[in-house]
């Protein structure tokens, strides 16, 4: 024991250290950063969204350190996270402003704006392309050119369908908000119960998406979910709006990539949900179209998690629960967190044998009392 | 022993600062009455200088504050030093009052209730002098072993009975920092049981 | 300024990485948080617990703990299961020598801050010393009410029925309070408190300690304490009185001691090899050095 067995401790760690980083580097055909960003980009993505972070270099980095296991990469993007002060707050961005690459709605055959198929494997045959299987002789442009707009071209302002919704008198007006109240920060402040909307949304937006695919499922499968309809899925760029440190005017400093998912519950469905007065409406009178939406927004590209969102957003909303877990926001809100759930549920591998000698001495007693009962 | 720790980043000197001033308002809350001792305060922060550090090592933007004490220049230095929120006596996170006021600070300050405790105000009191003087009292409860005493200068004898009449109802309560000019602090959290000597 | 410039600003050394890796905010709202728990004896302070580099569970809370409170003077001593040289701890006290270069050790007399997963060390801590424990479930109504605002509203109103029920239940059906590590206890007469789960053995020494104890639960971002010099009392019954585990007829296989906890493991040969969890009182034990092990 003592200093030698320490040593000893140290070293399997850096043994184990130097084993991983062989692992990361070793290869024939090495990955350059800008490969992980070209050819596994909505791993990146997801890894993004989940870690916090987005920083696309940053996040390449974390997806090759990590060998492209999703979690762990993201973890390391919230490790990272920590360390960065915070140097201000942007301004709220709505949907409204979104740079638009593809945008459908389920709810309705044609949309004001039109809908943009754009970039999705939705409608294409799952088939293995064995031409993939040969490297390219030569490089070609990078593919987020598809994506660019045509030269010269100002982004359009789409509308959102909701708006059409609210129009139409079939969803009651969004509640007007001060852009300066504070936000809640789950990243800062521990969640406290009932939790604010906000706080919902941003544990969320940072859930692991297998996770939250889960939950969504066996909520549309009968335990807890509303069924709704998509009135709008949207992927685009969001501008990031910063007040000028001079002229205190807003300047665009950037943009991120979003997908959005607003999902309608209506009828008896929407009856039941909750009227926070946040997202949604407040009842005016009761007979009134009854609409209410909701919510879902991922980082980048991630449409499984964006509607998963909404249909988690939706259940926790409920006013008139049915006891299904994923109407229960503890249950929801604790469990989807990658990052923590990993740590625990891992943290089996650690030694335990000083609570192990305490639960073997238990069990001895409690057989040595009951062995006495039966003899009476 | 084994790390290399030759890269290991510095402390800078306001940090370091502020880990000693924790360290020391630590041991006083968690010995209640024990008398530590504050780093040195800058000279020309004058008599507040001691009860700057503490709020400093305690506040940023993510907390309010506010002060009760005839001079007012110490508002100003705690809002550009820390960046954290002026808020009325009534919902401060924080209250730094002069001996003087010590009685409006404990009778007004936050409790928190039952279910967040820790919700409720910590008030510094800036006094003449901890460790002398005419107020005596003597504590018992968590973090002393049998009674301590806590001595102070320039505080009135019904300020601290109001405190004991806030402190009633535990776990809702105020936690108090005591600290003088010369850098002593003392602490009084809700926990502890106060009798006055007569 | 922008993010780079500010992130250069505060010290390039380790990668970026500042003094403690917490920043100075984060180290402020945990020593907030402590100060709470430490007036408010066994009650939960929940704070904005950060993504630590190493994994939720493996130790977080205690490290954010650790990391708020060192400083310059401060030597360091990190045990797992009782043992400086587990991997989990060894990782943990490079991580906090790295980012701080505060000294080492294992030998608990010599350290002025030990950061701890399942064990009290058999060394009885003093005034100048603090003791922080890692813990994976804060919450110790956690088995009778799994819903946290729910615990929480039993915590306000001290209504424990439901815990001394589940105790009763236990008893009746097993003979036996079966709790065997992270045995219940009650705080100054006010709060139950999970006391993360150290064995049995080590429980009477949280009660009336020279030493400050401080809880951290990464995950669970709660933070507590138990000041020196407190009431720390296992519930128990009149008729079913808390005990300590006890090692009859056994003695530490490498040392010889027998009066520390003792773990064991199954040998290649059938039997069984038992040597102390805690290292540093092993090893003062093997050199003869005279330790006071009564707390």
């Amino acid at each position: 024991m003592g200093y030698s067995s320490v040593r000893g401790g140290m070293d399997a760690i850096e043994h184990a250290e130097s084993l991983i980083a062989a692992q990361v580097t070793d290869s024939a055909h090495p990955v350059a950063l800008p490969q992980v960003r070209d050819h596994v980009a909505l791993l990146l993505d997801q890894v993004m969204g989940e870690g916090g972070v987005y920083d696309v270099d940053l996040g390449a980095l974390a997806v090759k350190q990590a060998e492209g296991d999703p979690i762990e990469a993201g973890f390391l993007l919230r490790a990272y996270r920590t360390t960065l002060p915070r140097v201000g707050y942007s301004f709220p961005s709505s949907g409204r402003q979104m740079r638009i690459l593809r945008r459908v709605s389920s709810a309705f055959r044609d949309i004001p704006g039109g809908q943009v198929l754009g970039r999705t494997r939705d409608y294409t045959q799952r088939l293995l392309d064995f031409a993939l299987r040969d490297t390219p002789p030569q490089a070609t442009a990078p593919s987020a050119d598809l994506d660019a707009l045509p030269a010269g071209a100002a982004p359009a302002e789409f509308p959102l369908v909701i708006d059409t919704l609210r129009t139409d008198g079939l969803m009651h007006e969004a509640p007007r908000r001060t852009s300066d109240e504070e936000p809640f920060d789950v990243t800062r402040e521990p969640l406290r119960f009932p939790a604010t909307r906000a706080a919902r949304l941003q544990v969320l937006a940072r859930g692991e998406t297998g996770a939250m695919l889960s939950l969504a499922y066996a909520g549309m499968r009968g335990y807890g979910g509303a069924h709704g309809y998509i009135a709008e899925l949207r992927y685009g760029d969001l501008p990031v709006l910063i007040s000028h440190p001079i002229t205190g005017g807003q300047v665009r400093i950037g943009w991120v990539p979003v997908t959005e998912c607003y999902q309608v519950v209506g009828g008896d469905e929407g009856a039941k949900h909750e009227h926070d007065g946040s997202e949604d409406h407040v009842h005016e009178h009761d007979h009134s179209p009854d609409y209410v939406v909701s919510y879902g927004v991922v980082i980048g590209r991630n449409e499984r998690k964006a509607i998963s969102m909404s249909i988690l957003d939706g259940s926790l909303k409920k006013a008139t629960k049915s006891g299904a877990a994923i109407e229960d926001e503890e249950y929801v809100m604790y469990h989807i967190d990658s990052i923590e759930a990993m740590g625990f549920v891992e943290h089996l591998k650690l030694p335990h044998y000083v609570d192990f000698v305490a639960s073997v001495q238990r069990t001895s007693k409690v057989r040595e009392l009951v062995a006495a009962a039966r003899r009476g | 022993m084994a790390t290399d720790t030759s890269t290991a980043p510095r402390q800078s000197v306001v940090a370091d600062q502020e880990q000693r001033t924790f360290r020391a308002l630590l041991d006083a809350m968690a010995r209640p009455g024990t008398i530590q001792a504050l780093p040195q305060a800058r000279p020309a922060d004058g008599a507040w200088g001691s009860a700057l550090i503490v709020m400093q090592c305690l506040l940023d933007h993510e907390v309010t504050f506010a002060v009760e004490a005839d001079d007012r220049s110490v508002h100003e230095q705690i809002l550009r030093r820390t960046g954290a929120r002026s808020a009325p006596l009534a919902t401060a996170d924080y209250v730094l009052a002069d001996a003087a006021h010590a009685l409006a600070a404990f009778e007004a300050a936050i409790e928190g209730d039952v279910e967040e405790p820790e919700r409720s105000a910590t008030v510094v009191v800036h006094v003449d002098a901890v460790g002398s003087g005419a107020l005596r009292a003597v504590l018992s409860g968590p973090g002393i072993q049998t009674v301590q005493p806590l001595v102070l200068d320039g505080l009135n004898v019904v300020a601290l009975r109001a405190l004991i009449e806030r402190n009633a109802v535990y776990p809702t309560g105020i936690d108090t920092i005591f600290v003088d000019p010369q850098g002593r602090v003392a602490c009084l959290p809700r926990s502890t049981r106060i009798e006055m000597e007569d | 300024m922008g993010v780079r410039a500010l992130i250069e600003e505060r010290g390039a050394a380790f990668e970026g990485y500042t003094f403690g890796f917490l920043d100075d905010m984060a180290k402020r709202e945990i020593r907030r948080a402590i100060l709470k728990g430490v007036a408010i004896p066994g009650h939960q302070v929940p704070f904005g617990s950060r993504e630590m580099p190493i994994a939720r569970g493996w130790g977080t809370g205690g490290l954010q703990i650790t990391l708020a409170c060192v400083g310059a003077d401060d030597t360091i001593k990190v045990i797992d299961q009782g043992d400086d040289a587990s991997v989990n701890a060894v990782n943990l006290r490079r991580l906090i020598a790295k980012t701080t270069g505060a000294r080492e050790t294992l030998t608990t007399g010599d350290a002025t801050l030990i950061q701890t997963r399942h064990r009290i060390p058999e060394e009885r801590m003093t005034a100048g010393q603090m003791l922080i424990l890692q813990v994976p479930i804060p919450e110790p109504l956690r088995h009778v009410e799994r819903s946290v605002a729910a615990a929480r509203a039993m915590h306000a109103e001290a209504d424990y029925a439901r815990m001394w029920l589940a105790l009763y239940e236990d008893v009746v059906r097993n003979g036996e309070v079966t709790a065997g590590a992270g045995y219940p206890v009650m705080v100054n007469h006010r709060f139950v408190m999970a006391p993360s789960p150290i064995p049995r053995w080590d429980i009477p020494k949280l009660d009336q300690a020279e030493t400050l104890f401080l809880f951290g639960a990464g995950r669970e971002k709660r933070i507590y304490a138990v000041p020196p010099y407190t009431d720390v009392k296992p519930l128990e019954f009149e008729d079913y009185p808390f005990s300590i585990e006890g090692f009859p007829g056994m003695s530490c296989r490498r040392c010889g001691a027998t009066d520390s906890y003792l773990v064991t493991s199954p040998q290649a040969d059938g039997s069984t090899l038992s040597v102390c969890s805690d290292a540093s009182y092993c090893d003062d034990v093997l050199g003869g050095r005279k330790v006071v092990n009564q707390w």
